[in-house]
C-alpha cells in the first residue's frame, strides 16, 4: 500500500477524531480507529463512523425531549435547539463527505469497504480496565522481539505459593527463564525457595520469551510485581499479581465470560483480604464459605480448576487453615494437590 | 592571678566558625600560648608568693621521647574504655580534639582514630587551679597522655563514640604539641555537609591539609573500609586459587590506545606509564598461570575534572582462563563482588555507620546471585521511558544513570551486570558474539548506576586479532608484541579491572572519588 494512501487515511482518521471531540464523544474503540493500517482497519474505521452517528443521535434525543416538557424557557431553548440542529447538519454532511472520500480512496486502491453490519466488533461490554488490556498487549508484542522480565518481590517467610503454580502453567505456554535472587536485606533464605524457582540453563538469556524473577527480600506488607517501572507503579498483593500473570498467559480472559471472570475476582478478593490479611474471625468465615461452596461443587468457579482455586489454595495454606479445614475444603485441597502444576508449590509447604 | 589569666584560655566553642572567626580563634590561641609562657615564667619567679601548686609533677610538657627508657605502663585504647573498666585508674594517649573550660573545671574530648571519649578535669584534692588552666590551654590536636579514672555516666555522651563512660583526669602531659594555628579544625571537617549554620570545610582545604583532614573519624573509617575492599578482594581470589602477580608500570607502548597515556623520559628515550595491566595479565594467562590478579597503581592522562576521574588510581585487576564459556568468568567476578559486599556489610558495619553520620546514604543493596541483564534489554528499558537510542549505541553517562534508576526501581539492587555490549563500542581485542557479530562477549558492572568494571572475553587467536585490529584501523606494528604473545598457544580467557577508589565511593554512596583517595591525583592536583 502506498504512503499516499496511508497519509489520506490518517487525514480521515484525524477528521473523525475531531468530529468525535466536537460531539464530546469518546469512542470506546479508540484503538480500533488508531490501527487503521490494513484493509480491515479501513473497515473498522467505517464502523467507527457509524457508531459516532448512532451515539450522536442518542445524545440529541435526550435534551430535545426535556425541552418539550419545559416550555417556560422556550425561546432560549429553541435558539439552542436551532444551534444544535445546525451543528448536527454540519457534522452529518462532513461525515458524508468523509464517507465518500473513503469510498473513493478504497476504489482507487482496489479495496472493498465492508458494510458496517459485518464489521461490528463484539458488542459485549468490556469489563477489563484498559490499562490491563494495554499492558498485556504490550507484553504480547514485545514477546516476539526480546525478553520481558516480570519481577516479583516477596518475603521468603511468606512465599506467595500461587505464583509458583502459575509459573508451572506459564512454562507450558512460553519459554520462561526463572531466576531467584536473594536481596541484601535478608541474611539467609531457605534453599528450597531459591532452587525451586531457578531454571537458568546454558542457553542465553535472550533466547527465552519471558523472564520471571523472584527477589526474596523484606517487603512492607504484600509481594509486589514490577515489569516496567517507568510506566506503572508496582502491582501489590498476591491476588493482583496472580491476576496479572493470568492475563499475560490468557490476554482474552476478560473477553470471554464476564460472569466467570467476576466470580473468579470475588474469590481472589476473599483470598487476599479475608484469608491472607484477615483476622481469625474473618479467616474462619472465609473457610466456612469455601466449605459451603465446595459442598455443592468440586471447584470454586465453574467445573474445572481455575485461577480462583490456585490463589485460594495458596491463601488457605498461608493463613494456616489447611490442617484444621472442614471436610469439603480438605477434599478440595487434595484435589488441587493432585494437579501436576501444584507439585512445585506443594514441595514448598512446611 | 588565676582569674585574670582566665581570658587567655582558648575561647569557648562557638558553633559557627567562619574563616574570620577561625583566624580570630587562632590569634587567641597564640595569645593564650604567649600568656601561658609568660605565666610560667611568672610562676617560676614567684612560686613562693602564689598559692602552693598541689599538682606539681602531675602535668606539663612531657620530655621529648627519644627512646631513653622503656616504660612499663599500659596505655589503653579509647575503644577499650567501657563500663567494664568502671572506677579504674588508667592511662591513655590520644589527641586533644576540643576543650572547654568553665570556672574550676575543664571538659575536653580525646580522640584516637575513629573513637572519641569525653574527659573532665576539675579542681580538687589532687588537681590545682594551675593544672586546670594548663589543660585548658593545650593546643588542639596535640597528643597528650592522661591518667584518669573511668567513670560511668548517667546520661549518654551523644557526641562521642564511647557514650557510656567519661574520664576524670588526674595527670595530663603534652607528648607532642600541635601548632596553635590549625588550617582546619577536625571538628569542622567531621561535620555533615548539610549541617546548617555550622562551619564545614571546603574540599580543597581538606585536600591541601590532608593529614589533618584524614584524622576525622569519618576518614579513618573510609580508609579502613577501603582497605577492607582490598582484603576481601584478595581473600576471595586466593580461595579460588588465583595467583597474585605484579606487573610493570613503566612500559614501552601505550596499552589501550595512545590518547590518554603519560609519557615519561626514560634515560635517552621515552616510556609510558601503564594505563592498565591488561597486556601483562594476558601474558600471564599465556604463561599458564591460569588465574591471576594484580593490585597496583594505574595511570590515566585524561584531562577530565569530574567527580569520578583520577589520573592515578589503584586498580584491582583479574584475568582468568576459562573452559568453554566466558560466563564462567562473569559468574566468578559477580560472586566476588557479592563476597566483597557481604564482607563489608557484615564486618565493617561500625565503619559504615560512622561514615553515614557525616555522609548519610542509603545502604548498598545487592542481589545474590547478581542480576545480569543483556545490553538490548537495557536499551528496551530506556526506550520505554522515552530515551531515543540506536540498538548498538553506547550508553551515555546520563543514560547510564537513568538505567541505574530504572534497574533499582525494578529489581531493588544497586549492583548489576550488563552483558553483550555492541561490538562497535568495545576495543579491538574484544571477542565478537558467536552468532551475531553486531554484539560481543563483553560486560560492564555497575554500582549505583555508575560503571565500575569493564571486561570481556579477549580474542586469543592471533589471526582473528590481526583482522580485528585492521578493522579498527590500528597500525599493526604498534601492537605486534601483543599479537605475537598469542602465537604459542593461548587458552580462552576473560577478565576485567576495577578502580578501588571508585568502588569504595559508590559502595558508600559518596559524591566524589577524592573522598576515597588518600592523596588524590587529578589534572589540577599533584600535591600533597
Amino acid at each position: 500500500m502506498g504512503s499516499a494512501a496511508s497519509l489520506c487515511r490518517n487525514h480521515v482518521i484525524d477528521a473523525v477524531r475531531s468530529l468525535c471531540q466536537d460531539l464530546n464523544y469518546k469512542p470506546s474503540g479508540e484503538q480500533k480507529v488508531d490501527t487503521g493500517h490494513s484493509a480491515d482497519g479501513v473497515g473498522q474505521l467505517c464502523k467507527g463512523e457509524k457508531e459516532v452517528e448512532e451515539e450522536w443521535e442518542f445524545v440529541i434525543a435526550g435534551p430535545s425531549g426535556d425541552i418539550s416538557q419545559t416550555e417556560v424557557e422556550a425561546t432560549q431553548n429553541s435558539d439552542l435547539l436551532a444551534d444544535i440542529e445546525q451543528r448536527q447538519q454540519a457534522i452529518l454532511s462532513r461525515l458524508n463527505e468523509l464517507k465518500e472520500t473513503l469510498n473513493q480512496l478504497a476504489g482507487r486502491h482496489g479495496m472493498s469497504v465492508q458494510s458496517s453490519s459485518t464489521c461490528l466488533a463484539p458488542p459485549i461490554v468490556r469489563c477489563t480496565p484498559t490499562s490491563v488490556a494495554e499492558s498485556t498487549v504490550h507484553i504480547e508484542t514485545v514477546l516476539g522481539k526480546g525478553i520481558v522480565d516480570i519481577v516479583m518481590h516477596a518475603d521468603p517467610n511468606q512465599p506467595p505459593l500461587s505464583l509458583f503454580v502459575l509459573y508451572e502453567i506459564m512454562k507450558s505456554k512460553y519459554q520462561v527463564l526463572a531466576t531467584s535472587y536473594v536481596h541484601s536485606s535478608v541474611i539467609s533464605v531457605d534453599k528450597k525457595l531459591t532452587t525451586a524457582f531457578q531454571n537458568a540453563s546454558a542457553s542465553r538469556r535472550s533466547q527465552n520469551q519471558l523472564a520471571l524473577s523472584f527477589i526474596w527480600k523484606k517487603v512492607d506488607k504484600d509481594p509486589e510485581l514490577v515489569v516496567s517501572p517507568g510506566q506503572h507503579i508496582p502491582i501489590q498483593g498476591e491476588a493482583n499479581i496472580a491476576r496479572y500473570l493470568n492475563r499475560v498467559m490468557d490476554p482474552d480472559f476478560d473477553n470471554r465470560d464476564i460472569v466467570t471472570a467476576t466470580q473468579v475476582d470475588e474469590w481472589l478478593d476473599i483470598a487476599q483480604l479475608q484469608l491472607i490479611h484477615g483476622n481469625s474471625k474473618e479467616r474462619a468465615a472465609a473457610v466456612r464459605s469455601l466449605n459451603s461452596r465446595l459442598g455443592r461443587n468440586d471447584w470454586l468457579v465453574g467445573s474445572s480448576l481455575s485461577l480462583a482455586d490456585i490463589v485460594t489454595w495458596s491463601a488457605v495454606h498461608q493463613a494456616q487453615q489447611a490442617d484444621s479445614a472442614p471436610a469439603n475444603v480438605k477434599k478440595w485441597l487434595k484435589a488441587c494437590a493432585k494437579d501436576p502444576n501444584f507439585k512445585l508449590a506443594e514441595s514448598l509447604l512446611p | 592571678m588565676a582569674d585574670s589569666a582566665e581570658n587567655g584560655v582558648v575561647s569557648e566553642e562557638t558553633p559557627a566558625l567562619s574563616k574570620k572567626a577561625l583566624k580570630k580563634q587562632q590569634k587567641e590561641a597564640e595569645k593564650a600560648a604567649k600568656k601561658a609562657a609568660r605565666k610560667k615564667e611568672g610562676e617560676e619567679d614567684g612560686a613562693a608568693e602564689s598559692e602552693a601548686d598541689c599538682s606539681e609533677g602531675c602535668y606539663g610538657d612531657f620530655p621529648l621521647i627519644q627512646s631513653k627508657e622503656k616504660v612499663a605502663r599500659k596505655l589503653y585504647k579509647l575503644n577499650e574504655l567501657t563500663p567494664a573498666l568502671k572506677d579504674q585508674k588508667i592511662w591513655v594517649r590520644a589527641r586533644l580534639q576540643t576543650s572547654r573550660s568553665k570556672g574550676k573545671q575543664c571538659f575536653f574530648v580525646l580522640r584516637q582514630q575513629k573513637w572519641t571519649v569525653q574527659a573532665l578535669i576539675c579542681v580538687g584534692d589532687k588537681v590545682s587551679k594551675q593544672m586546670v588552666k594548663f589543660t585548658a590551654g593545650i593546643n588542639k590536636e596535640s597528643i597528650i597522655d592522661v591518667e584518669a579514672f573511668v567513670r560511668v555516666v548517667d546520661q549518654k555522651v551523644e557526641s562521642c563514640s564511647q557514650q557510656d563512660v567519661e574520664l576524670h583526669a588526674e595527670q595530663v602531659w603534652v607528648v607532642s604539641s600541635a601548632s596553635p594555628r590549625l588550617p582546619l579544625l577536625v571538628e569542622d571537617a567531621a561535620r555533615p555537609e548539610t549541617a546548617e549554620g555550622f562551619a564545614t570545610v571546603h574540599q580543597d582545604t581538606r585536600l591541601d591539609n590532608r593529614i589533618i583532614d584524614i584524622r576525622t573519624t569519618t576518614n579513618q573509617a573510609i580508609f579502613r573500609l577501603e582497605a577492607g575492599v582490598v582484603k576481601l578482594f584478595r581473600e576471595f581470589l586466593d580461595q579460588k586459587n588465583f595467583v597474585d602477580v605484579n606487573t610493570p608500570k613503566i612500559i614501552s607502548a601505550a596499552s589501550e590506545g595512545g590518547a590518554n597515556v603519560f609519557k615519561v623520559t626514560y634515560f635517552k628515550g621515552e616510556a609510558f606509564l601503564a594505563q592498565s595491566p591488561q597486556l601483562y595479565k594476558q601474558m600471564c594467562i599465556c604463561g599458564d598461570f591460569e588465574k591471576v590478579y594484580t593490585i597496583g597503581a594505574v595511570f590515566r592522562a585524561e584531562d577530565s575534572n569530574t567527580h569520578r576521574h583520577l589520573t592515578e588510581f589503584v586498580g584491582l585487576d583479574l584475568e582468568m582462563a576459562f573452559n568453554y564459556h566466558y560466563h564462567e568468568v562473569v559468574d566468578l567476578i559477580a560472586e566476588m563482588f557479592v563476597y566483597i559486599f557481604k564482607g563489608l556489610r557484615d564486618r565493617y558495619q561500625e565503619e559504615i555507620q560512622t561514615i553515614n553520620k557525616q555522609y548519610p546514604a542509603e545502604p548498598f543493596k545487592f542481589l545474590e546471585p547478581s542480576l545480569r541483564l543483556e545490553f538490548r534489554e537495557a536499551v528496551q528499558m530506556l526506550r520505554e521511558v522515552g530515551v531515543e537510542m540506536a540498538d548498538t549505541e553506547d550508553l551515555s553517562t546520563p543514560n547510564e544513570k537513568l538505567l541505574g534508576k530504572l534497574v533499582k526501581a525494578k529489581y531493588d539492587t544497586d549492583f548489576y551486570i550488563l552483558d553483550k555490549f555492541p561490538l562497535a563500542v568495545r576495543p579491538f581485542y574484544t571477542m565478537p558474539d558467536p552468532e551475531d557479530n553486531k554484539w560481543s562477549n563483553s560486560y560492564d558492572f555497575f554500582m549505583r548506576g555508575e560503571e565500575i568494571m569493564s571486561g570481556a572475553q579477549r580474542v586469543h587467536d592471533p589471526d582473528m586479532l590481526t583482522a580485528r585490529a585492521k578493522e579498527h584501523g590500528i597500525k599493526l606494528d604498534t601492537i605486534q608484541a601483543y599479537i605475537d604473545s598469542f602465537r604459542y598457544g593461548a587458552p580462552p580467557h576473560a577478565g576485567g579491572g576495577i578502580g578501588l577508589e571508585r568502588v569504595t565511593m559508590l559502595y558508600l554512596g559518596l559524591d566524589n572519588v577524592r573522598k576515597t583517595s588518600l592523596f588524590p591525583r587529578d589534572p589540577k592536583r599533584l600535591t600533597p
